[in-house]
């Protein structure tokens, strides 16, 4: 089947505006009479409030407001409701907001927020989630039983436990009996910041009428919708949610944020318009962040290489609330072992509470955390067979239409092929010629790479919609709710939607903009699902539409509408294009020479709903977890100085089967920006703390790696194996390009000197440490050299 | 969101004309160049004048004037612009170093005169200046002076410098044509403060190395060495003396004095031409 439009390099359709400077953000919004908002955060990681006095901010000049917890006595969470607007009886983190004082500029808000007293009787703070785990351990929430909550997570009252998902497969005792090898090992994983380009901001407007609008930094304006109605008891339909472009959300403007404070922050100013806008430095204390994981993994392998059993226990650091962190701890849990058939599995997976900045989601949904753990895993078992560690994966992959996965579901028979990803990576990296080698008298290289999977975490009931309405040009107009984060959803879908309706490209109008009022449904942009899920949405509102315009048309011409095609805009008469009319002139109804019309403005609608995914057993965990799972494998080459411990990527190889490229130059910006946000993270991101706060909520000491940075090259593989029920065959990439980096890294750092990475960043005083540790005559050997003794 | 301070904000045309406002708020003011650390500063509340003095509108200070012997840098003059400038090559190691200052975005705004006069221990031109006996001409109400730059910085931010005095120019010694040098740098990543900067010249026999990052100001030891091995030998044992690392956010005093080995050999190699 040719395409005139999918499978092509089309620009991006927000390029100009963007890069231009003209696009909307949500800071961009000014009201008529608005006022500002600023936050008083807590000093202490874990404190009681005593008391509250706001008097002497109140009585400073253009201060409207000073609102504390008790002022707004509502509890949030999409899980778990275990989150307050405000703290209230405790502070649970350094950084967590007891206060906001709203005044006419944001200079007399700042002013007046170092004026509010808050009496704090600090408490002993849990930082660490294993130590959360001991029995004694200061407890974050007293009040974990009263919560409302989701009926699949089951928080523990009495402890810091939020959930323990558990997948139990065949029998793991019996397993680890039949293997002839067993290795353990434990890895982790620092939380970590989305760094996403644009801070948190919100206006919202709570009008008298108890109509509520709110702008906003958010991926999901739909879940803020509902989760705003739900936590604050206004009736849905009076809530409208706009969503301008997104400056990068990643996970991390997944859900409900700061909306539901703003909301009420405006109710209780006089009902006029609040804007919050996080700093930088806020952004880092008091908006969520990524989980950090602590793991442990026992495999048990037969002499031949068979996986014949793997028991992980996963520890995810949630931070003060349970928020999306239950659920990556979900997602980690049923995707725990990774893309391999394993017979006997036990996976507990806990998400903990600690006194730190909560987690949410982050991309790639606690996979990149998992097989960090489970790739470094493999390569490690491999050696321990004398197996070569491609050889070893391939024996274990899941094969398409055969294997049970570890949820007890068969593999679709179109689901693509690990096997294919990860034999093209091995090839372009050389595997088994540029194996680990010296390149000056301190510097090695090696190569390594991870493979991995994953599905979108959503719920079985997931649903999106789409409207085209045509236009008296005969242009469309496309409305999905997907949101515009950079990621480039909305290109690849006015494609489908060009493609489908036989329109130039140039002719379908997508709205960048969202607005609950006028925007079709979707459920979140999240879990690279928009693209199967909107996309398939697209395509039915596209054929919906087309069958319109061919009827109307088939009344023109006195045919069937099977007779017509659509070519470029015009509806022709299959065999003989002279009998044609102009999508254009059939659009808003259709005008006979003598006046007399038929028909009226074509309106296409199409949905989807996510199909063959159930509920997991509480138990097991056991059932189909996902509409479609993408395999990938990726591999570095890198270069270690041993003097420094610094670690330069030099080059990234991937591949994935996403069953089809709709767009290659996005898929191929995906792949880079995906592959250096990972290499980032294993390289140099950690949020650290000294004394239960944080150290580096800035830039200045949070390091992202900058264009420099940058690896030289990049080679990035498309299989296309297509998933029959995906649109055009594709599947969803954009959190994928993350997952097999930092394991890769770590892999390739072994083969470059042999030691071995367990806990990242990868940072160059973390592995000079290692080497002391593991290597000390290789680094003795390299000073010596330079004449450099006595250390 | 948070927004600067209200304070009021100077342009003046002159030197002299900044020296006076200068004495007017004196202990109040803050001279404003590149502002790349100010602003930050600002906003932070780490700093709180009631006036900034920009001296960006003060021709003389824009200058990179080029004499036989040396070149003077006017403190408003940019990194970019030094980058810029094909004669500033020769100014090695200074010139390597300008080019490591923070990044590409921040050197079309930041000063080297704001490189030192923020007086971090951490500047990265702050090593390389030292080995090369730079001089730093200031101009203040009671006239003008020069500090040699190994007496400019006098603790973590501090300088020699007078509340209402402001730095005209830097003034840096051509180097002698059969001089050997280098500056290394480490760092989290491409664009970071240094965790520890290190600059090297030799002339004949007699070899300077400055460290940054590694003491409250950047510290410089002298020998005399005619080989690689003589001179790491003399260097190290007279830079475990003067280097006194902390452990910070960055990294651990332990991974500093290592570095300060790692930075001596990587420079020594160089100079001397990739011995061992």
């Amino acid at each position: 089947m040719s395409f005139k439009y999918i499978g092509k390099p089309m620009s991006r359709i927000d390029g100009w505006e963007k890069a231009g400077g003209t696009a909307i953000y949500a800071f961009d919004i000014e009201l008529p009479g608005m006022l500002y908002a600023k936050l008083v955060r807590s000093p202490y990681p874990h404190a009681r409030i005593v008391e509250v006095d706001g008097g002497d901010a109140e009585r400073q000049p253009g201060v409207v407001r000073v609102v504390f917890g008790r002022d707004v006595p509502y509890k949030l969470g999409i899980y778990v409701g275990d989150r307050d607007v405000l703290a209230r009886e405790k502070a649970l983190w350094s950084g967590h907001p007891v206060a906001a004082v709203v005044a006419e500029s944001l200079e007399a808000a700042e002013k007046a927020a170092e004026l509010v007293k808050v009496k704090y009787e600090p408490l002993d703070p849990v930082l660490d989630p294993l130590e959360a785990l001991k029995p004694g351990a200061p407890i974050v929430h007293e009040r974990l039983g009263e919560y409302r909550r989701l009926p699949v997570f089951k928080p523990i009252p009495g402890t810091n436990i939020a959930n323990i998902f558990r997948l139990v497969r065949g029998n793991i005792e019996r397993g680890l009996e039949q293997a002839d090898l067993v290795v353990e090992n434990e890895f982790s994983m620092p939380m970590v910041s989305h760094v996403y380009m644009e801070p948190m901001t919100v206006v919202a407007h709570y009008r008298r009428d108890g109509q509520v609008e709110v702008w906003t930094s958010a991926q999901s304006p739909f879940t803020v919708r509902y989760l705003t109605s739900v936590s604050l008891g206004i009736p849905l339909q009076n809530i409208r949610v706009h969503v301008p472009y997104v400056g990068g959300g990643f996970g991390g403007k997944a859900g409900l944020n700061f909306e539901p404070l703003v909301i009420l922050l405006s109710k209780l100013s006089g009902y006029r318009p609040v804007k919050l806008s996080l700093s930088r430095e806020e952004n880092f204390t008091s908006a969520a962040v990524r989980v950090g994981l602590h793991a442990r993994i026992k495999t048990g392998v037969s002499g031949d290489g068979v996986i014949t059993a793997e028991e992980i226990r996963y520890v995810f650091d949630a931070g003060a609330y349970a928020d999306y962190a239950v659920n990556v701890g979900r997602a980690a849990g049923y995707a725990g072992v990774g893309p391999y058939e394993i017979p006997n599995v036990k996976v507990e997976s806990y998400t903990v509470y600690t006194n730190k900045t909560y987690a949410t989601a982050f991309r790639g949904f606690g996979h990149m955390e998992l097989h960090w753990c489970v790739e470094r895993q493999m390569d490690i078992v491999a050696r321990k067979l004398g197996m070569d560690p491609v050889e070893f994966r391939l024996k274990n992959l899941h094969k398409p239409g055969k294997s049970i996965t570890a949820t007890g579901v068969r593999v679709r028979e179109d689901a693509g092929r690990p096997d294919k990803c990860l034999k093209a990576v091995a090839e372009a990296l050389g595997w088994g010629r540029t194996l680990g080698r010296q390149v000056s008298p301190w510097k090695y290289r090696g190569v390594g790479l991870a493979m991995f999977m994953k599905g979108p975490a959503q719920p079985p009931s997931s649903a999106a919609s789409a409207i085209i309405r045509f236009n008296e040009d005969g242009s469309a107009t496309l409305h999905v709710g997907t949101t515009e984060i950079g990621q480039g959803t909305l290109t690849a879908l006015a494609q489908l939607a060009a493609e489908e309706l036989g329109i130039p490209f140039e002719m379908v109008k997508v709205s960048t903009v969202k607005d609950t009022l006028f925007t079709s449904y979707t459920w979140q942009t999240v879990g690279s699902r928009s693209l199967f899920m909107d996309g398939n949405a697209v395509i039915m509102a596209a054929r919906d539409a087309r069958r319109q315009i061919l009827e109307r048309a088939a009344k023109v011409f006195r045919a069937e509408p099977s007779d017509l095609e659509i070519v470029e805009g015009v509806v022709r008469v299959r065999g003989k294009p002279w009998m044609s009319v102009a999508v254009k002139d059939l659009a808003m109804g259709y005008t006979y020479p003598d006046g007399t019309s038929i028909g009226g403005p074509v309106i296409g609608r199409g949905w989807y709903i996510a199909r063959h995914m159930t509920n997991l057993d509480p138990e097991t965990g056991q059932g189909s977890p996902t509409i479609f799972e993408t395999y990938g494998c990726q591999g570095v080459e890198v270069e270690v100085d041993i003097l420094t411990g610094e670690v330069r990527v030099l080059r990234v190889v991937s591949a994935f089967d996403i069953g089809k490229a709709v767009n290659p130059l996005l898929v191929e910006g995906q792949i880079v920006g995906g592959s250096v946000m990972a290499m980032s993270i294993a390289l140099m991101e950690e949020l650290k703390y000294g004394e239960g706060r944080m150290l580096n909520p800035n830039l200045t000491d949070y390091k992202v790696a900058r264009a420099g940075d940058i690896p030289w090259e990049f080679k990035s593989i498309i299989v296309e194996t297509p998933q029959l029920d995906g649109p055009c065959g594709a599947r969803g990439i954009g959190e994928l390009t993350m997952i097999g980096v930092p394991a890769a890294i770590g892999n390739a750092i072994y083969n470059a000197i042999g030691v071995e990475i367990r806990s990242m960043p990868l940072s160059g005083e973390h592995l000079w440490r290692e080497i002391q540790r593991q290597k000390p005559s290789l680094l003795r050997e390299a000073l010596d050299k330079l004449g450099v003794s006595g250390e | 969101m948070i927004s600067l301070p209200s304070l009021s904000y100077h342009r003046p045309r002159t030197i002299e004309e900044a020296v006076s406002l200068l004495k007017m708020y004196r202990g109040e003011a803050r001279v404003l160049a590149g502002g790349t650390d100010l602003i930050v500063d600002l906003r932070a509340r780490a700093k709180t004048p009631k006036h900034v003095v920009d001296i960006k509108g003060i021709p003389e200070l824009n200058r990179i004037t080029h004499f036989d012997d040396a070149v003077e840098v006017g403190s408003a003059v940019t990194l970019a612009e030094i980058l810029r400038d094909e004669r500033m090559i020769m100014y090695q190691p200074l010139y390597t170093a300008v080019g490591m200052i923070a990044d590409r975005i921040i050197r079309f705004r930041a000063t080297l005169a704001g490189n030192i006069c923020n007086a971090s221990p951490a500047a990265d031109s702050a090593p390389a200046l030292l080995v090369m006996g730079a001089e730093v001409k200031v101009v203040g109400p009671a006239g003008r002076r020069i500090i040699p730059i190994s007496e400019f910085f006098t603790g973590v931010k501090r300088t020699d410098l007078e509340p209402d005095e402001l730095v005209e120019s830097i003034r840096i010694p051509k180097p002698p044509s059969n001089a050997r040098s280098g500056f290394v740098k480490f760092g989290r990543n491409i664009e970071d403060l240094a965790i520890v900067n290190a600059a090297a010249m030799l002339t004949g026999r007699r070899l300077k190395v400055s460290y940054g990052s590694v003491a409250p100001t950047p510290v410089m030891v002298q020998v005399e060495a005619e080989s690689y091995g003589e001179a790491v030998f003399k260097v190290l044992s007279e830079a475990s003396k003067a280097v006194k690392p902390i452990s910070d956010v960055r990294a651990s005093a332990e991974y500093r004095h290592h570095l300060v080995n790692v930075a001596t050999a990587k420079l020594l190699m160089k100079i001397y031409g990739g011995e061992a």
